[in-house]
């Protein structure tokens, strides 16, 4: 039988259900027709069984602290040595973008220089503090009191 | 020497005096701002100012006796007065027979700053209101144009006429008299509030504060501006309170001598004033000029900054969103200068 081997190397899958459709259905068909086939497929049930009658038990502390500990000597073995200045070098490193990200996103003229806006009309913020400027000018040096007197009027007659 | 020389001599002294001490212009500068004091007068004169930009203009009636002042002004329709009587400035409205009474700012100012800024020149004599005056023109130091053109009287020291000009050298304000009088007897009465006028007394008077008591006070760290244009110092801080929304605001304010310069702040809210890079784009500052770019993508610092210039032809107004202050600054400079200021106290 020419695919024997094939279908050998299918009977694990299919012993455990893993296989479907038509690699499931020409698996069934050779063990239809091939004893040497079913008697490996009912090897590997019974091996099954056997280990899922099997129960598990809890291994002492001791032994995963062996692995532990063998698993970090093959670490150390395999890994290449590195100099600590280098752990060093990519902290700083990373602190320099930190530091350098922080004054980019705090930067207070991030497109140039700031905008200036000519307005016609002060808004009420704008007013208040130029009619507060105006009620100190009357005792300015020099004051013409007569104009400023003007503007006042102004002023509390709503512009 | 014969008696009689003695005499005259003593004579002279006395008579010319008065000359004597007018004798620079300064001299003549600063008697003028105590004229009414030792005087009484009445006069009529032509008042005009720019304000918002454009000119007002009217007539006052004007009376001045022992350190009072008072303008009844007449415009078109409209009337109404001013009085200055030392503490108050009350304004009289005529037609709704009401008084307000604001506070009279006081301004501690060195005179010695202003001769160190400016320059007074004579130039020439001229008659305003039938009176020969002296004509006093006064400019900085360092260059530009006049502030200050004078018409003194020759015997009061009074301001006969009087022109302002701004940092660019356009007129701002002037009046000149048409008509005086020196000497006329005036009832104490002229500088009171007419009885049984309503009285309005809205601000409280202000108290000189340092920057800690400011920043106490509105509970943001108010801040001392790294520049100052070269001949200004600090007359003091105060808090202040205006307008509809009572915004509430500290005021450090300057002096040259002449101009005055006021720093306003306030604390800034969130990211007003300034538009962000980003998913939203445009328009997500608050208040005029507050527009963003846009473009980014929503992550990043925050937009180009916005600072809003108002130029009212006596003074210019600009405010900058600093990173912790929202700051105004008030005063007759270059739009420069002033952007610079505001800046500087970031």
């Amino acid at each position: 039988m020419t695919d024997r081997d094939h279908i050998v190397d299918r009977l694990a899958d299919y012993a455990v259900g893993a296989l479907r459709g038509r690699t499931k259905a020409r698996v069934e068909r050779h063990l239809a027709e091939c004893p040497a086939c079913r008697r490996e497929l009912a090897t590997l049930q019974r091996t099954g069984e056997l280990l899922n009658a099997v129960s598990l038990e809890q291994a002492p502390p001791e032994t995963w602290d062996a692995v532990r500990e063998r698993i970090g000597d093959l670490r150390r073995a395999s890994a290449p040595t590195r100099p600590r200045f280098a752990w060093g070098l990519a902290m700083g490193l990373a602190a320099v973008l930190i530091v350098a990200l922080g004054i980019f996103l705090q930067r207070p003229t991030p497109v140039g220089e700031p905008l200036l806006v000519v307005a016609v009309e002060a808004d009420d913020e704008m007013q208040a503090t130029i009619d507060g400027h105006l009620s100190t000018m009357w005792a300015a040096p020099l004051a013409d009191e007569a104009a400023v007197g003007l503007r006042l009027a102004e002023w509390e007659n709503g512009g | 020497m014969r008696p009689y020389a003695i005499s005259l001599f003593l004579l002279s002294l006395v008579f010319a005096g008065p000359c004597l001490a007018d004798s620079t212009p300064w001299q003549a500068v600063w008697g003028s701002e105590t004229a009414t004091d030792k005087i009484t007068m009445t006069g009529s004169a032509n008042v005009m100012t720019v304000n918002d930009g454009r000119s007002l203009s009217a007539t006052a009636a004007v009376t001045a006796a022992r350190g009072k002042i008072r303008f009844d002004y007449q415009a078109s329709k409209r009337r109404w007065s001013l009085i200055d009587d030392g503490t108050h400035l009350i304004q009289l409205h005529p037609d709704r027979k009401t008084a307000l009474l604001l506070e009279r700012p006081t301004l501690a100012v060195d005179r010695t700053l202003a001769e160190r800024n400016y320059l007074a020149r004579e130039e020439g004599e001229e008659t305003v209101a039938g009176r020969r005056a002296r004509i006093i023109e006064i400019a900085p130091r360092e260059g530009g144009p006049p502030v200050y053109r004078l018409w003194l009287d020759r015997e009061t020291r009074f301001a006969l006429k009087r022109e302002r000009h701004n940092v660019e050298g356009r007129l701002t304000s002037g009046t000149e008299y048409t008509a005086v009088q020196f000497g006329p007897a005036i009832a104490p009465e002229v500088f009171a509030v007419p009885q049984g006028w309503v009285t309005r007394q809205p601000v409280d008077k202000e108290a000189k504060l340092s920057l800690s008591q400011l920043g106490a006070r509105l509970g943001f760290a108010v801040r001392s501006p790294k520049y100052i244009p070269p001949g200004y110092v600090l007359l003091g801080g105060y808090e202040q309170e205006w307008g509809r929304h009572r915004l509430r605001m500290a005021e450090l304010r300057y002096t040259d001598g002449l101009r005055v310069l006021s720093i306003f702040q306030r604390e800034r809210m969130g990211d007003e004033g300034m538009g962000r890079h980003g998913a939203r784009g445009r328009g997500q500052g608050r208040g005029e000029g507050d527009r963003g770019r846009g473009g980014g993508l929503g992550l990043g610092p925050p937009g180009r900054e916005k600072m809003t210039l108002v130029d009212r032809g006596t003074e210019k107004a600009l405010r900058y969103f600093g990173r912790s202050a929202a700051v105004v600054v008030v005063g007759d400079l270059t739009a420069e200068e002033i952007v610079r200021i505001a800046k500087s106290v970031d």
